[in-house]
C-alpha cells in the first residue's frame, strides 16, 4: 500500500519561560508511523500527549526539530501538496461578519477554484455538513457547532485526498456528533484518507481502520483497531477503594496494569484472568475491590497501553 | 499576486462589515458638529480652521483605522487559530503578508477619500471656497502614504508583541515618536554632545520618519511650490530639513521614496520573522 503520510524520527521541543532562564519541553519524541492511501487512521491520547502538535507538524504549521515529515512523498510546505490536503483545526473561527458562503467562496477561490465550479462546490460542501439552510447569514449567529461544520466544510471544499482532522467531534451536541460520523463514514467510503485525532473512543473505535496511542510525545503503538481490542476486549476496571501502603506496595509487586484516577487505584484486568486477579488481591489482603467499568475494549486497550508506559 | 489580492480583498471586506462604518459616521457627526460650531466665526478663519480640523480627523482616523485593522484583526486571526487554516491553504506567508497591508490600504484610501468628499459636501453646503483643493488633497494623500507606513509598523509589531494592548502601545508610541525625530535631531544637533547626536542620529534612521508626511502645517508652502518658486517656500519658513531631503527637493517627492525604501525594509524584516514563526 502506497503510503501517504510518514513521520520518520520526529521530534519537537517547545520553549518556554524567560530568555534567561528557558524552559524546554519535549512534545514529540521521535514519532515513527506511516499512514497508507485509504486509511482512516485515529490518533488518541491523554491531555498533553503531543496529538496536536503531531497534527500541526504533520500540516506544516510547525516545524519539527528532528526527523522528517512527509506528505504524499514531499514536504508539507510544499505548495503543491497543500493542495491535496486538507485541515481542520480543534474549534475553528472565522470571521464573525462573513458568512459560510463567503467564507467558502474565499477559500476555494484560494484553491484555484472559480465560476460556476466554485458555486457548485460550495452549495455542495454546505448541503454535505447541513449548513445550506444558513449559507447567508453571518457566522456570528452561528453556534459552536455550526462553526464547527464551516470548518468541516473548508477542509472539504476542494476535495482533498488526505484530511487532518483535530477533534472534529468538539462542540457538537449527540445528533451533531452522529452527523460528523456520517460525513467521515461517507468520505471513508470514497476511498480518502483520513487522519483524526478524538477523545472519543468510541468514536475512534467505530471510525478507525488504524489506530496511534501517544503518550508524552512519544507514539506508544500503531495497530489495527481490530487487533488492538482483540486483546482487551473482555477487560474489567477494578476500583481498589481506600488500601493501606502494605497493601498496595503488594499490589503493585503483582505488576499489573494500575493507575490512580482521583486519588483511587484502579486495575485493568483482563476477564480471563479475572478469578486469578481476584484471589492473589485477596491474598494481598484486598477482599472487596469494587468492578468500576467494563470499558470498551479499545478505552481499555488505550488506558491500559498508557498506564504501562506510566509504570514504565 | 493573485493570492495577495484574493486575500487583500477579503480583508477589505471583513473591515468594511467591521467598523469602518461606525467610524465614518462618527468622523461625518464630528465634521458636522465642529463646521456648525464654527459658524460663528470669520469667514476666512472658518476655512483656515476647517481645513486644519479636516486633516487632523483624517489623520485622526487613518491612525485608529490601521490600529484596529492590523493590531487587533490579526491578532484575533492568530489567537483563534483563523491563521492557522490559511496557513495551510496553497499560499505564502508573504501572501497573507501583502494581502494584510493591502487590504487595509484600500480600506485608508477609501476612508480618506470618503472624508475628504464628505468635507467638501460640507464646505458646499456652508458656502465656503477653498476649503478643498488641491494642497488640500495633496497634504491629504501625504496623510494616506503616512497611514500605509503606520499599516507596516503594526504588522511588525504584532510578530513580537504578546498581546493586543501590548502592540497597540508600542504602535502608538513609535506613531508618536516618529513625528518628533526630526525636531529631536535638529535639538540635539545644535547641542555640543557628539555621542548624543550619534545616539539620537542612529534612532532617526531607525524610527518611522512619520513627520514627513505630516504636510498640513505646510499648506500654503506648497501652494507656492505648485504655483510659485522654491525660494518662496523658503520665505514661507517651509521645512528645509525636508527640501534639502537626499534624493528630491520637493517635499511631496522625498516621503515617496522613504516609504518605498522604508517601507520594503520594515516589511522584509517582518516577513522574514513570520516565516519562522510557528502557529
Amino acid at each position: 500500500m502506497e503510503s501517504i503520510l510518514s513521520f520518520k524520527q520526529v521530534s519537537k521541543r517547545y520553549q518556554s519561560g524567560d530568555f534567561w532562564n528557558p524552559i524546554k519541553a519535549q512534545a514529540l519524541k521521535q514519532v515513527n508511523f506511516d499512514v497508507t492511501r485509504g486509511d482512516v487512521f485515529g490518533l488518541i491520547g491523554l491531555n498533553g500527549a503531543g496529538k496536536t502538535t503531531l497534527m500541526k507538524t504533520a500540516v506544516g504549521l510547525l516545524r519539527p526539530d528532528e526527523g522528517d515529515v512527509r506528505i504524499f512523498g514531499k514536504s508539507p510546505q510544499e505548495i503543491e501538496t497543500r493542495r491535496r490536503f486538507g485541515y481542520l483545526p480543534e474549534l475553528p473561527y472565522f470571521p464573525k461578519y462573513l458568512s459560510a458562503w463567503e467564507v467558502l467562496l474565499f477559500y476555494g477561490r484560494l484553491h484555484g477554484i472559480t465560476g460556476a465550479t466554485l458555486r457548485s462546490r460550495c452549495e455542495e460542501t454546505l448541503r454535505l455538513v447541513g449548513l445550506w439552510t444558513a449559507a447567508k447569514e453571518p457566522i456570528l449567529r452561528y453556534s459552536k457547532g455550526m462553526q464547527q461544520r464551516v470548518g468541516l466544510a473548508q477542509t472539504l471544499l476542494h476535495q482533498p485526498e488526505l484530511v487532518f482532522l483535530d477533534e472534529p467531534m468538539s462542540g457538537l451536541d449527540p445528533l451533531g456528533n452522529k452527523e460528523m460520523r456520517d460525513v467521515i463514514l461517507g468520505l471513508k467510503a470514497k476511498g480518502t484518507t483520513i487522519f483524526f485525532n478524538s477523545h472519543i473512543l468510541a468514536d475512534v473505535e467505530r471510525i478507525c481502520d488504524r489506530v496511534g496511542i501517544m503518550h508524552h510525545g512519544k507514539m506508544l503503538k500503531v495497530e489495527n483497531v481490530a487487533e488492538l481490542i482483540l486483546g482487551f476486549a473482555s477487560n474489567v476496571t477494578l476500583g481498589l477503594g481506600s488500601v493501606s501502603d502494605t497493601v498496595l506496595k503488594k499490589v503493585k509487586a503483582m505488576r499489573l496494569s494500575m493507575r490512580k484516577e482521583n486519588r483511587i487505584w484502579t486495575l485493568d484486568v483482563p476477564h480471563k484472568k479475572l478469578s486469578d486477579i481476584l484471589a492473589r488481591l485477596k491474598k494481598a489482603g484486598l477482599s472487596q475491590p469494587s468492578v468500576l467499568s467494563y470499558g470498551s475494549p479499545l478505552e481499555t486497550a488505550f488506558l491500559s497501553l498508557t498506564a504501562e508506559a506510566v509504570h514504565a | 499576486m493573485r493570492e495577495t489580492w484574493l486575500i487583500g480583498s477579503n480583508v477589505f471586506r471583513q473591515l468594511l462589515r467591521n467598523r469602518i462604518l461606525v467610524v465614518l459616521f462618527l468622523f461625518a457627526l464630528s465634521v458636522v458638529g465642529v463646521a456648525i460650531f464654527l459658524g460663528d466665526l470669520g469667514q476666512e478663519a472658518e476655512v483656515r480652521l476647517s481645513r486644519d480640523f479636516g486633516l487632523l480627523s483624517i489623520e485622526g482616523v487613518g491612525f485608529f483605522t490601521v490600529l484596529l485593522c492590523n493590531v487587533v484583526l490579526l491578532f484575533e486571526e492568530t489567537e483563534l487559530k483563523t491563521i492557522s487554516i490559511l496557513f495551510v491553504k496553497p499560499i505564502r506567508r508573504w501572501h497573507y503578508m501583502a494581502g494584510k497591508v493591502l487590504g487595509s490600504t484600500m480600506l485608508l484610501l477609501m476612508n480618506e477619500t470618503a472624508m475628504v468628499g464628505l468635507l467638501w459636501i460640507l464646505a458646499r453646503w456652508r458656502g465656503l471656497e477653498g476649503v478643498i483643493d488641491l494642497s488640500f488633497v495633496i497634504a491629504a494623500f501625504y496623510l494616506f502614504l503616512s497611514g500605509v507606513l503606520f499599516s507596516i509598523v503594526a504588522v511588525f509589531f504584532t510578530i513580537y508583541a504578546s498581546t493586543v494592548p501590548a502592540c497597540a502601545v508600542y504602535a502608538s508610541f513609535t506613531y508618536g515618536l516618529g513625528h518628533f525625530t526630526t525636531n529631536l535631531l535638529e535639538w540635539v544637533m545644535r547641542m555640543d554632545q557628539p555621542l548624543l547626536a550619534k545616539l539620537v542620529k542612529v534612532l532617526y534612521y531607525l524610527i518611522p520618519n512619520f513627520s514627513l508626511f505630516s504636510l498640513k502645517d505646510n499648506l500654503v508652502a506648497i501652494q507656492l511650490l505648485l504655483v510659485g518658486s522654491k525660494a518662496d517656500y523658503y520665505a514661507m519658513g517651509g521645512d528645509t530639513t525636508i527640501l534639502t531631503g537626499p534624493g528630491s527637493s520637493a517635499p511631496y517627492i522625498w516621503p515617496l521614496f522613504y516609504l518605498l525604501f522604508y517601507g520594503s525594509a520594515l516589511l522584509l524584516i517582518s516577513l522574514w520573522q513570520y516565516e519562522r514563526k510557528e502557529y
